[in-house]
């Protein structure tokens, strides 16, 4: 009778062990419901200004005041660009984060300018502009840096020597599982080593006179992809008419991302120079 | 038909322990090769919860029956005994699928670890409880 008790208290403090672990388990897997603040960082953490309100001139529910005269721009003064020291005023481009944030790997590059003359920053952007339609960059936009421009590229997956992938596996932001043929070692390879590792980069080529160190901090994968869509389409004509002289000097940054399973961060150093990526990716030899 | 007590203690010792076993060192084995990286403390608090409350269990079972010299002719049901066998089997084998099955899933391995057990805490409710009433009961000789 004794044991039958003590096997019924084990089962019970069992059960209530196992539920209880699971219960907390699955209470901490899951994700916390968006409207709420507990341990949950908002999206975008800068403050949002208050709406302002704007009386309409109709209204008669306020007492009666002079009236306010009449301006000339209605429309609220937007926010003055961030300033770095060595931008023209007139710049119409907007800022990379100056100065640039810590890549994995840089290379100065000498660039090779066809014919000879006096030249312009748009006879380097048209050096650039091929050797980048001939790799393949067809994304990438124009970002402002102290006399001069910097050119960014789309975030694209490479293979583990940087190579970049072909497709859209190329321009894939997440790792996908490859679709291969089921063979009992690719079963095993998948079961046992590291689920999905990618190698992901964006290139920023800096066209400037003014030397520059790196911010210590690093960008945030996300923070990349953004450089791409927040640049101009093109170089406008005010920069590219700016004069190339023998100050100038073409540095390129990669940014190079490694995703394991569902976390990327990026690679500090780099597990490859600027100079093996630039040659992986077909763009040294346009260059240089 | 009634079984021995002691025989059925054994079988199913010798299921859950070789069962824990294998899955132990199969988590273990990815865990060394980096398969569940960044996050491997999460892969091993999903294991830990779905065997160590019934092998607990067992071993206290199994160490009170030790201790306790007297000799007994217990006896259980047939079906009890099947029933928690059968029971356990199946939940061993379901935690089992949760890892083999990986390599087929678009999920991430810590997250497909994650997902299974909203089909294996049920699951393990059963045979907890299945466990239980196969001690509980028992025909005296």
């Amino acid at each position: 009778m004794r044991t039958v008790k003590t096997v019924i208290i084990a089962v019970a403090a069992s059960s209530v062990c196992a539920l209880g672990l699971l219960a907390v388990s699955y209470t901490r897997s899951r994700p916390a419901p968006p409207n709420t603040t507990v341990g949950a960082t908002p999206p975008n953490p800068t403050p949002t200004n208050p709406p302002v309100v704007v009386p309409s001139p109709g209204s008669t529910t306020s007492p009666p005041r002079p009236l306010p005269q009449p301006t000339p721009d209605p429309l609220p003064s937007p926010v003055p660009p961030p300033t770095i020291p060595g931008v023209e005023p007139g710049q119409t481009l907007r800022l990379l984060p100056w100065p640039p944030p810590r890549a994995s790997s840089q290379s100065v590059l000498k660039i090779r300018l066809p014919g000879s003359g006096p030249k312009s920053l748009g006879d380097v952007d048209a050096v650039l502009q091929t050797a980048l339609d001939g790799a393949g960059y067809d994304e990438r936009s124009y970002l402002g840096v102290p006399r001069g421009f910097a050119l960014v590229t789309r975030l694209e997956q490479t293979s583990e020597d940087g190579r970049p992938f072909e497709g859209a596996e190329r321009w894939a932001t997440e790792v996908r599982r490859r679709a291969e043929r089921f063979s009992i070692e690719s079963y095993l390879r998948q079961l046992m080593l590291s689920g999905r590792t990618g190698y992901f980069r964006v290139l920023v080529f800096i066209v400037t006179p003014v030397a520059f160190s790196q911010a210590p901090e690093p960008p945030t994968r996300e923070r990349a992809i953004e450089f791409v869509t927040m640049g101009a389409n093109r170089l406008p004509a005010d920069v590219a008419a700016l004069d190339y002289s023998s100050d100038y000097a073409c540095t390129a940054l990669v940014y190079e991302f490694e995703q394991i399973n569902a976390s990327a961060a990026i690679r500090l150093p780099g597990r490859l120079t600027a100079r093996m990526h630039l040659a992986s990716a077909s763009l040294l030899g346009a260059l240089e | 038909m009634p079984m021995s007590m002691a025989l059925c203690k054994k079988r199913l010792g010798v299921l859950w322990f070789s069962g824990s076993a294998f899955l132990f060192m199969l988590v273990l084995l990815q865990t060394v090769m980096g398969h569940y990286n960044p996050k491997p403390d999460e892969a091993w608090g999903w294991l830990m919860p779905g065997i160590l409350p019934t092998l607990s269990l067992i071993i206290s079972v199994l160490v009170m029956d030790a201790l306790d010299k007297s000799v007994k002719v217990d006896t259980v049901d047939r079906f009890l005994f099947l029933l928690a066998f059968g029971l356990s089997t199946f939940y061993l084998l379901m935690l089992a699928l949760s890892i083999f099955l990986q390599p087929f899933s678009t999920l991430d391995p810590v997250a497909m670890l994650k997902q299974s057990s909203l089909w294996l805490g049920p699951l393990q409710g059963l045979v907890s409880a299945a466990l239980a009433a196969f001690f509980i009961k028992r025909d005296k000789p």
